[in-house]
């Protein structure tokens, strides 16, 4: 077959998968605490320089034209959402650089010494059946600073959460949401359910800078307008891609009707 | 595959779908006495793993991370917002408003959360017997330890709670007894049944029952009513973004279909 064929096949793939992305990004845009993902292409070298030159009967022409296009890993944008005040006492936001920690069987197996993390940007908070201080989305408990989830009492004092994180019922103070930010953030993957796990990374304090803010939501980082501007791209790519596979085989079929036809 | 966007899209669209059922439900209790406005909290569901962190993708390169596509959204539940809406004031006797946080308890069928529910909606009347009902239509009776005899005038109802009227045959006013007030650690745990009621579910927690105006339970006060908290402009801004994201979804839905149309078209024949 074509050569040429291969690589708008390559391009038609990776384009379904960006489109897959853009659906779950788009799907998301309300999703509190949400972070979009970006997925980005490479172009790929010929198989022949992809693996160091080991053919030595190969085209040199084939190897100028390049190899089609790759996925790249994707990344997480973590930009900052918009804060959306509302009226409960249990939503919450970060300003600033940082994650809060969610409970996962590794922590509650190791404590606050695991190696293996699960973060999350929600902050939409409630209250659990034993008490615990936990996502409203998942029922996930959040972490205090000791690794251990927070306990609200049970006397009807107000909850008061500060600009540290620290929370507080009536005047006592009843434990510090621990607030993180690993040291490479391209270790951070989404786990789905509001989380990010942190493969095999490692964490430190959040910087003085980055703030809790009490009653505030943080909004979702889609950006509408650039997805559906990546939608119409995508598309378009794909339809590109199609119609030059189309093309290719016609060209090979009109190869093999004239050429092969007996006179 | 495209199937994944379709599918992930109609996640997405059905989510919605139960933002704007909320949406309406709120808005059509714009003016319902002690309604409160409930929202939809949005998860991100799984993420398909298409290639692992560090497999080689070339001869000198390895992926610092995988590739993941993910798979949607879902309406995770729904929460209750329990801020203070605003005063009305009615001056009829038997209009109450809390103000602070705090439920008054009412007496429902046994068999439903064993008969006890809580409401912040305090337009209440009298029935035969002189008992607190409320005014809607099930008309629970209010839980009180006292009732009001028929020939009592100037009924009263202080802000601690304390209800006294005028009795025929005695110049001072007479002390009937006490209405008192119900907490929750959790109020948006209350499970919504209708008819202005909530109940107890684990989340909330066990009501704690106090005076009014003590150990933050709110004060009562006679001749008004609280209003419903839904504020029509989130909400109308809420309605306005759950519609326009609805559009950009089903914008996915025809982008998928169009691709999985070229690709059934590629072969020619």
């Amino acid at each position: 077959m074509n050569y040429g064929f291969y690589l708008s096949t390559a391009g038609a793939i990776t384009g379904m998968r960006r489109l897959d992305t853009v659906a779950n990004n788009l799907a998301n845009s309300t999703t509190v605490g949400f972070k979009a993902d970006i997925m980005s292409l490479t172009a790929r070298l010929p198989e022949n320089l992809e693996r160091g030159g080991v053919y030595a009967d190969t085209n040199a022409a084939l190897d100028a034209l390049g190899g089609g296009t790759l996925f790249a890993p994707n990344q997480i944008d973590l930009s900052q959402g918009a804060l959306r005040q509302t009226s409960n006492p249990l939503d919450v936001a970060i300003e600033g650089d940082g994650f809060f920690v969610l409970e996962s069987p590794a922590t509650r197996a190791a404590g606050a010494g695991s190696a293996d993390k699960l973060l999350t940007r929600a902050g939409n908070l409630t209250r659990d059946t034993q008490g615990r201080l936990v996502l409203a989305t998942s029922g996930t408990p959040l972490l205090g600073a000791d690794g251990r989830p927070i306990l609200l009492s049970d006397d009807l004092a107000k909850v008061r959460i500060d600009a540290r994180g620290s929370v507080f019922q009536g005047d006592e103070s009843i434990g510090q949401l621990q607030l993180v930010v690993p040291t490479d953030v391209a270790q951070l993957r989404k786990e789905g359910r509001d989380a990010l796990r942190l493969v095999g990374g490692r964490v430190q304090n959040a910087p003085a800078d980055t703030l809790v803010r009490q009653f505030n939501l943080e909004e979702s980082t889609v950006d509408a307008v650039a997805m559906l501007a990546e939608l119409v791209k995508v598309s378009r790519g794909i339809e590109f891609s199609t119609r030059l596979m189309q093309t290719q085989d016609q060209m090979t079929g009109r190869l093999i009707d004239t050429l092969g036809r007996f006179s | 595959m495209s199937y994944i966007a379709l599918n992930t899209a109609a996640t997405g669209l059905s989510a919605l779908s139960t933002s704007l059922d909320v949406t309406a439900n709120n808005l059509a209790n714009a003016n319902t006495t002690g309604f409160k406005s409930s929202r939809v909290n949005f998860e991100d569901l799984y993420y398909q793993e298409l290639a692992q962190p560090g497999i080689a993708s070339g001869a000198a390169t390895q992926r610092p991370t995988g590739l993941y596509v993910g798979l949607g959204t879902r309406a995770a539940g729904t929460q209750l917002n329990f801020a203070q809406g605003a005063t009305e004031t009615t001056n009829q006797p038997f209009d109450l408003l809390i103000e602070g946080d705090g439920f008054f308890e009412v007496e429902l069928p046994d068999d439903v959360s064993d008969g006890r529910g809580f409401t912040r909606a305090g337009n209440f009347t009298l029935n035969a017997e002189g008992e607190l009902v409320m005014a809607n239509s099930p008309g629970f009776r209010v839980r009180a330890d006292f009732t009001i005899p028929q020939e009592a005038t100037e009924v009263s109802i202080g802000t601690d709670g304390i209800v006294s009227a005028m009795i025929p045959g005695s110049a001072q006013p007479t002390e009937l007894g006490q209405l008192t007030l119900l907490r929750f650690i959790n109020p948006a745990g209350l499970e919504s049944r209708g008819n202005n009621i909530y109940t107890e579910t684990e989340a909330s927690g066990e009501p704690l029952e106090s005076n009014p105006g003590e150990e933050g339970a709110g004060f009562i006060r006679q001749g008004a009513l609280e209003a419903s908290n839904v504020d029509p402009v989130t909400e109308l801004v809420t309605l306005i973004k759950t519609q326009r994201v609805f559009e950009m979804n089903s914008q996915v839905i025809q982008a998928a279909n169009e691709t999985l149309k070229n690709i059934s078209n590629i072969r020619a024949f």
